[in-house]
């Protein structure tokens, strides 16, 4: 344990409770709106929630795969940009395909395995369930509708910010929690009333 | 992908098991959507303060400038600022909860009541996280396990759950 001057210095500098509550807060007030703001879709969807019992099972479960897959993407893209493997340019690329492909893939993938867990884990708590097609119609178009304009989002802001000297890094992550949380709300939404008019 | 995918299902389940928990209050939920809306921002809000200190304390511990013990002066002033920004946070995702409530015209549990629930149900999970990632990152960096690579997703997905029973819990106390 350094008990020297340069580790007083650095408790000083990046580790007094000031600087850290001071740098947090701020951005940390912006995800309280855009978090109460996927809270008012969640709580438009009254008739839906009504309607298809089993829906609100798959809510916490989606909101928190948009931020770890999409987050993962974010942080790669990152790294990417940062090791020249990507231009920041919006063309054609076999890394950045690649990229993407990994994290849709990931989400179909999840998004199936979510609905079908959920369904059977609702059955056998003796609860009512929708169906495991309708369940999963629902995970599938939501989770994919909210994983493509995600993926955009990110690109795009990435290498936007890339260019104008902002790290990556420091933004996607917040983008695709926050951002990720308000889309998913929103393609659920849809997606539970494409459902309830097909049904 | 293929590295990804079993924490990602880990993580999945856990997220079911939260949503069976809001299944079970759903009745309630859908009397009063002031909590509804409340829960989005909860489960979100309590995996960004672990976020944060969980990536501060894996930093420190990469840079060995950290000890497990109560009077270790960056472990205390972390978990001191976290709770602070997590009280400041949670009574502004109260009042503003209210508000946005009044807003779009959602039946709130009034402005107290609102501000108390997510203060008394933020400040529990601000401790269960704070707690959480504390051990995670110690336990895994004496494992020889990257801390960066498990903290965030264990408190994150320790967050969905504990975060909709706190909300509940101080729920069913205060009306």
């Amino acid at each position: 344990m350094p008990e020297d001057e340069e580790y007083e210095e650095y408790i000083e500098e990046y580790a007094s409770v000031s600087s850290i509550v001071k740098q947090s807060l701020p951005l940390l007030l912006i995800c309280i709106m855009l978090g109460l703001f996927a809270g008012v879709v969640l709580g438009s969807m009254e008739s839906s929630l009504k309607a298809l019992p089993g829906l609100l099972v798959l809510v916490p479960a989606i909101l928190d795969t948009r931020g770890n897959i999409f987050g993962a993407f974010g942080s790669r893209l990152g790294s990417a940009l940062h090791q020249g493997l990507i231009q920041p340019e919006l063309k054609r690329d076999e890394n950045l395909v690649h990229s993407i492909t990994a994290a849709l893939g990931e989400g179909v993938i999840i998004s199936i395995l979510l609905a079908v867990t959920a369904h059977y884990v609702i059955l056998a708590l003796g609860r009512e369930s929708i169906g495991i097609i309708p369940l999963t119609a629902i995970s599938l178009i939501a989770g994919v509708g909210s994983g493509l304009v995600l993926t955009a989002l990110i690109i795009v802001l990435a290498f936007a910010g890339y260019r104008r000297g902002i790290d990556p890094d420091n933004i996607t992550g917040p983008i695709a929690t926050t951002a990720g949380d308000v889309l998913a709300m929103l393609a659920l939404f849809m997606a539970a009333e494409i459902v309830l008019g097909v049904m | 992908m293929k590295t990804a995918l079993p924490l990602l299902t880990f993580c999945t389940l856990l997220g079911i098991a939260s949503g069976l928990v809001l299944d079970t209050y759903k009745d309630v939920l859908l009397m009063l959507p002031g909590l509804l809306i409340l829960v989005p921002v909860i489960i979100g809000m309590g995996g960004n303060l672990g976020a944060i200190l969980g990536a501060r304390i894996t930093s420190a511990l990469h840079l060995g400038i950290v000890e497990l013990r109560p009077t270790d002066p960056l472990l205390r002033n972390n978990v001191l600022a976290i709770l602070i920004v997590g009280m400041l946070s949670f009574f502004a995702v109260g009042i503003f909860g209210h508000l946005f409530c009044v807003l779009v015209g959602f039946k709130s549990a009034g402005l107290a009541k609102m501000v108390l629930i997510s203060s008394s149900s933020g400040i529990l999970l601000t401790l269960i996280i704070t707690i959480t990632a504390i051990l995670s990152a110690f336990i895994s960096y004496r494992h020889g396990v990257d801390p960066d690579d498990t903290t965030i997703p264990i408190v994150t997905s320790i967050c969905d759950v504990f975060g909709v029973l706190a909300l509940f819990g101080v729920t069913v106390v205060v009306l």
